[in-house]
């Protein structure tokens, strides 16, 4: 197929862009940063292309649907959401020093997916439980919530080299208050975006399966990680919890996105076993 | 007795306090989020015998008094729900007066102490009439900001406008919506129920089984016209559908086709497509031609039900349709099995008998009529199988279910107006001194300072224009 040979090119135009991102963190050359977002936004093209072409080649089987039914499909489209809001935000904020910290999530996910067998990347049809239009809405919060986070992660992860590790060699990565913003503002696209998956999902299970919420696993692990970052958006809110504090608990926060994501898959059973 | 009473004042205080304060909120949400995940770890809800092949009894005794074994329902779990909601209504009511306050009393004029309190505020003089600069001033803050109101006062003349004034609701609609939620989940407990049914085709029903155990009475009957199943070229299942009907006083009010993500909605009640299979006690009716192996003539045909036993009047054996097998085929010990329910291998197994002697066994295949293993001085070509198979349907009814949707829209509009919209507030004064126009411009934003700056620097440098 088509698609997954560009997906196999985006892996590698990914790992470039990562190493350029590093390059640019360890020269600051204006031209190795301009050549790592280049890089990234061709990667992102081709990511795009490649969801499109997929999305045609399951109508030629017979099962069109959009490609985002099981875990193949719906990391290859994390590794998308998540390199799109970076270059938003790279765009934004004019800060390129994020990339070297945010790209690798993306690497990693499609190398996983692309590189290992340990997803099968093969055109499944549809379960008639997930013939629904709710998929494809709860797919795509769910996703730009879990990328948000992401970029919240990794942006914790600078901040909290840039003050304990490089805190006599300023000037290297963005200023400390800059970062804590971000922080804050990934967190704030990433809640509403996790609440309205949370919905949409309930909304979703009512159709389904007649009730709309049943403490499933992965209904549970979406909840626990509702509370924890609703707890670091009050706790930001009252007693002004920023810097340090405020990126360990995103950090632990992702941990709770990514346990929700693969871990309940592979650690717990339940009824959501698509991805 | 005075300083009894303060004493009681005191702590009524801390106690007001106590339910109002974030720290509470924080607290019950790391809280909840930790016990929430010893319920994804210890499986919920399983039989006795099944816990007690993972815990010593004594164990099992002690996780089963704590509630663990259905934690989501025990009763410090919905304690600990019920504080959260009575912090959240705390400290929203408390914050009632405040929000009002800013909702309500918006100042459209711009007084000197209003310009102290505020961090983004310039000063500009301009050789301009004031006639001159005013429609420019409103052209400028309707194109790049909002529609302006004015006021004039003592000869000052003020414009004031505004974005996004109600997102300061948001937090409000958030915590009240949480608290909607919970009381359709409530409702949702308290008043609803799930159960199912099973009808076989063309059959009808007029009653559910509960999970309890319990029969009951829908009050009208549902009939199933039809069940049908689709399968995908690769044999995954792509649609389960039933033909429904309602009938009230047995005339006919409702039909309607179900399947999964389509469930029938009649008087509260939803009937969702669950399972199927087939009514084991009647197997169907298969329509067999039997002639003699070998003759050209068409031989004579028979309409019989699986399990049951025709007879060949010319030679006197009895074949008995012994098993029927929709999707036919020999697992790896040769054994036959049925891979699915799908009509992909239909297979039949004959026993002919000759004066109650079993004479053969033999099989009969739909798709391979001339299959080389079939004995026998006749030879049977199954032409057709009607069988009889039942629809499986969870019925449920939920009271709450339109509380819980409105809580869940009410939360959606909350949270998107707290974190995508900031209340902006702009305004400018304007005082002819001599041929001078002073003007004087100030602003503010609930949220995202920095951007607002932006905002404000365009207005700015657009208003020095004039």
């Amino acid at each position: 197929m088509v698609s997954s040979k560009i997906l196999s090119v985006v892996t590698f135009v990914y790992l470039l862009s990562t190493f350029l991102y590093i390059c640019y963190l360890a020269f600051r050359s204006k031209v190795i940063g301009n050549l790592a977002t280049m890089v990234t936004l061709s990667g992102l093209i081709g990511q795009i292309a490649s969801f499109i072409l997929r999305w045609k080649e399951s109508y030629a089987l017979g099962y069109g649907h959009i490609p985002l039914s099981n875990q193949f499909e719906s990391m290859v489209f994390f590794a998308l959401v998540i390199i799109f809001i970076y270059l938003v935000i790279e765009y934004k904020v004019k800060i390129k020093t994020l990339g070297a910290f945010v790209t690798p999530v993306a690497s990693i996910l499609l190398a996983l997916t692309t590189l290992t067998d340990s997803f099968s990347n093969e055109i499944q049809p549809l379960v008639p439980a997930l013939q629904s239009n709710w998929l494809t809405y709860h797919v795509i919060t769910c996703f730009i919530g879990y990328a948000a986070f992401a970029v919240s992660f990794g942006v914790s992860i600078i901040y909290l080299i840039a003050t304990v590790a490089l805190k006599k060699r300023q000037g290297i990565l963005p200023d400390e208050g800059v970062l804590d913003d971000l922080n804050y503002k990934a967190i704030a696209i990433g809640f509403p975006m996790l609440t309205i998956g949370i919905i949409t999902g309930a909304a979703w299970a009512n159709y389904a399966w007649g009730s709309y919420w049943s403490w499933d696993p992965k209904e549970t692990w979406s909840l626990i990680t509702w509370f924890f970052y609703a707890a670091f958006l009050h706790a930001r809110y009252t007693h002004g919890w920023r810097g340090k504090k405020a990126a360990i608990l995103s950090i632990v926060g992702f941990v709770a996105v990514i346990f929700t994501y693969f871990g309940v898959n592979y650690l717990l059973t339940g009824l959501h076993s698509y991805a | 007795m005075k300083h009894n009473q303060e004493k009681t004042e005191g702590s009524k205080k801390r106690k007001s306090d106590f339910l109002t304060s974030l720290k509470l909120t924080i607290a019950l949400l790391l809280f909840l989020a930790t016990v929430s995940i010893i319920g994804t770890l210890i499986p919920q809800n399983l039989t006795e015998g099944e816990y007690l092949r993972y815990y010593s009894s004594a164990s099992y005794n002690m996780l089963k008094t704590l509630g663990i074994f259905d934690l989501y329902h025990s009763w410090w779990f919905i304690l600990l729900v019920f504080l959260l909601c009575i912090n959240l209504l705390a400290c929203s009511i408390k914050n009632v007066p405040r929000t009002l306050k800013i909702l309500t009393q918006v100042s459209p004029l711009l007084t000197d102490d209003q310009i102290n309190n505020l961090t983004l505020k310039t000063k500009i003089d301009k050789k301009i009439s004031l006639n001159d600069a005013r429609s420019k001033i409103v052209r400028i803050l309707k194109k790049d900001f909002a529609s302006p109101q004015e006021t004039l006062e003592n000869g000052t003349r003020h414009f004031f406008c505004e974005k996004a004034r109600y997102s300061r609701l948001g937090f409000f609609i958030t915590h009240v919506s949480v608290v909607i939620i919970l009381i359709g989940g409530m409702i949702g407990s308290l008043w609803g129920f799930k159960g199912n049914v099973e009808i076989p085709e063309g059959g009808s029903t007029h009653q559910i089984q509960l999970q309890n155990g319990l029969m009951f009475d829908l009050g009208f009957t549902v009939r199933c016209d039809d069940f049908d199943v689709a399968y995908y070229p690769n044999g995954a299942p792509k649609d389960y559908k039933s033909s429904l009907a309602i009938f009230e006083a047995g005339k006919e009010v409702l039909t309607k086709i179900i399947e999964v993500n389509h469930p029938l909605k009649y008087k509260g009640f939803a009937f969702y497509q669950e399972s199927f299979g087939e009514v084991t006690d009647q197997g169907g009716e298969v329509t067999l031609q039997v002639m003699k192996r070998g003759s050209k003539e068409p031989g004579r045909v028979f309409h019989v039900n699986v399990g049951e036993s025709f007879t060949l009047s010319t030679t006197g054996l009895t074949v008995k349709v012994n098993r029927f097998f929709p999707d036919f085929i020999l697992d790896e010990n040769g054994t036959v099995i049925n891979r699915s329910f799908a009509l992909h291998n239909p297979a039949l197994e004959l026993l002919i008998f000759k004066d109650d002697e079993l004479q053969t066994q033999t099989w009969v295949f739909q798709k391979f009529p001339d299959f080389h293993g079939s004995k026998g001085e006749y030879q049977f070509l199954l032409q057709d199988i009607r069988r009889k198979v039942y629809t499986g349907l969870q019925v449920t009814k939920d009271p709450g279910v339109n509380v819980v949707w409105t809580g869940c829209i009410l939360m959606i509009l909350g949270i998107l107006s707290t974190f995508f919209f900031s209340h902006q507030q702009v305004w400018i004064r304007t005082k002819t001194v001599g041929d001078t126009l002073e003007l004087v411009m100030a602003g503010t934003a609930r949220k995202n300072q920095i951007g607002f700056e932006k905002v404000f620097e365009r207005l700015k440098t657009e208003i020095e224009k004039i």
